[in-house]
């Protein structure tokens, strides 16, 4: 029962570690967070279960509408919120990306309504015992999908020129753009790229539920901010482990105690991790909590 | 005396402004809160139980709540402002979640259903607070300690350097704005005599932020002029009641671009321009720096 519940925690956890790369990205390219990516997720989800249920299209090609559909938004969110929002001050991109968050919050609402959307299963029949343990076809999807995205966005980050102009203008924006880096092609190539995250995130967390609300964006945001609070902000790796640990975290807490605590002992959890460790579990005081 | 409808203007326009206004403090120190509804509900839900369940008169639990109110924004400011913007934030917003979870589970209260038996407010009462605290901010902004509160927001390290404790005066101003909050919200909630958990979430966290941010932070007066101008556009144009949530968004991602600092206030570069659009296109004639 308990190598159940860690499984299940440890997928829980795999979808929590997407949105959290996600808005880890954002805060390397710009030391700045994206705070509409929950509702990106959303969308991408909702459009996502959408077309499965309505249109009967199959589960890979609504899961590769719903990544171009978080890519776009998230392209957009970098125009509206970050792109021409001065510099100087440090509250307007916060303040901008919660707004286009509301706005896509209520189009959505107001475009298909606020009921709450099915995901229909995928691979129905399959199943995997393993003595006391049961995975189910959905589950099996979940999670080879998020460890390909999460090994494919390494792989992108380390071995490509672009993901290496990405890391760069990380480090140092002004220094990466003297070098001859596009800075403002790069921070728009990473929105798109944490939107797709966002995306892949909002429609698997869709298939573990098998439902999806247009009202749970700002619940994603939060929990994703959790993640990366834990992790240290704009540390990825620190991220997918602090999001693995949240996972199993909410998980047990559900399983044996109560599901109202599920948030609390999160939101403890993070508070001590702030007075004690502000930089985070798993990274060393490198100066981005300066920065951010 | 006013109509009844009147009378309810009145008071809604009231204690938004008393909102606006406690959120100015904070924000005249450059400390942006995300979540000023925890504080607004943990005022609305201490004198609602004083008044209901220990029938003590509104004026004495108004200032009670506003106390408890405070304590809670000095522990908040305390363990976030020695931290970032994107932190406090965070913590803010963490915070709004954390009372609203902790409010849905508590039965004495209400629980998720809510807490009612308030009686009304007056005008009266309400314009007593209002002019207590534009006083207050009167004799602030023209004191020492206004100064200060200028000086961290425009450049905090230089106002650190110049001497200033910056983390005691912003969880200062930060206690001093949750409490005004806090009243506001006691108010509010026995003008609309029920109260519940859901009803201080993230959008009127957002809509308090909106009221400051749109009048702009350099002068006090500004709030108040964001406070009047959001909640009486609602009220003559029926249409946006529909489409406040919209609107709303809108109005954060167009004044970020035009004007982040308010309609009362100076001094920005602007940053649209069909250039900057231009560098985006992949299209470019010689690499030039951009960024």
């Amino acid at each position: 029962m308990l190598i159940q519940q860690l499984v299940n925690g440890l997928l829980l956890g795999t979808t929590f570690a997407l949105i959290a790369l996600s808005f880890n990205l954002v805060v390397g390219a710009l030391d700045r967070l994206n705070f509409a990516l929950g509702e990106t997720a959303m969308v991408s989800a909702i459009c996502g279960a959408l077309f499965m249920s309505q249109l009967d299209i199959t589960f890979v090609l609504a899961f590769l509408a719903a990544l171009a559909i978080g890519a776009v938004v998230a392209g957009i969110t970098f125009l509206l919120s970050f792109r021409f929002v001065s510099a100087e001050y440090h509250t307007a991109p916060i303040l901008s990306s919660l707004g286009v968050g509301l706005v896509i919050t209520s189009l959505v609402t107001r475009v298909v309504g606020s009921d709450q959307r099915r995901v229909p299963s995928v691979l129905e029949g399959v199943r995997i015992e393993i003595g006391p343990l049961r995975i189910v076809g959905d589950q099996l999807i979940i999670l080879s999908v998020a460890a390909l995205m999460t090994v494919l966005l390494y792989g992108f980050l380390n071995r490509t020129p672009w993901g290496t102009a990405i890391r760069g203008v990380s480090d140092d924006p002004d220094m990466a753009g003297l070098l001859g880096v596009p800075v403002q092609r790069v921070i728009l190539l990473t929105f798109v790229i944490s939107g797709t995250l966002a995306g892949a995130s909002g429609l698997l967390t869709g298939l573990s539920f098998h439902t999806v609300s247009p009202f749970t964006g700002f619940e994603t945001t939060l929990t994703a901010l959790m993640v990366i609070v834990l992790g240290g902000l704009g540390n990825i790796t620190g991220g997918v482990v602090a999001a693995l640990m949240i996972g199993v975290i909410e998980t047990l807490t559900v399983a044996y105690l109560s599901a109202t605590y599920r948030d609390l002992i999160v939101f403890l959890l993070v508070g001590i991790t702030l007075v004690a460790r502000p930089q985070g579990l798993f990274t060393r005081n490198t100066g981005v909590v300066g920065r951010v | 005396m006013m109509d009844a409808y009147t009378e309810a203007v009145v008071i809604r326009l009231g204690i938004a402004i008393l909102l606006a206004l406690g959120y100015w403090i904070t924000a005249a120190t450059g400390k942006f809160s995300f979540g000023h509804a925890a504080f607004m509900s943990i005022g609305a839900y201490t004198a609602s139980i004083l008044t209901v369940k220990f029938d003590w008169s509104l004026e004495t639990s108004m200032l009670v709540s506003g106390l408890t109110a405070a304590v809670a924004g000095a522990f908040i400011g305390w363990i976030a402002l020695r931290l970032t913007i994107l932190y406090l934030a965070i913590i803010t917003f963490a915070f709004a979640e954390i009372v609203k979870i902790l409010l849905d589970s508590w039965d004495y209260a209400g629980g998720a259903s809510g807490l009612f038996g308030m009686r009304g407010t007056t005008p009266q009462l309400l314009a007593i607070c209002i002019g207590v605290v534009i006083v207050y901010l009167f004799f602030l902004t023209r004191s020492r300690k206004g100064l200060s509160y200028e000086a961290i927001r425009e450049d905090e390290q230089a106002a650190r350097a110049c001497g200033l404790g910056v983390t005691r005066i912003s969880v200062e101003a930060f206690a001093v704005s949750a409490a005004i909050t806090g009243v506001a919200g006691a108010l509010s909630a026995h003008e609309t005599l029920i109260i519940t958990p859901a009803q201080f979430g993230a959008p009127q966290s957002l809509l308090i932020i909106l009221f400051v941010v749109l009048g702009g932070v350099q002068y006090f007066w500004g709030a108040i002029v964001g406070a009047v101008v959001l909640t009486m556009l609602p009220i003559w144009f029926d249409f946006l009641e529909e489409y406040y949530q919209i609107t709303y968004g809108l109005l954060f991602v167009a004044l970020m671009i035009l004007r982040p600092q308010g309609i009362v206030g100076s001094g920005t570069e602007r940053r649209f321009t069909m250039r900057a659009l231009a560098r985006l296109s992949p299209k470019r004639g010689k690499a030039d720096g951009d960024g």
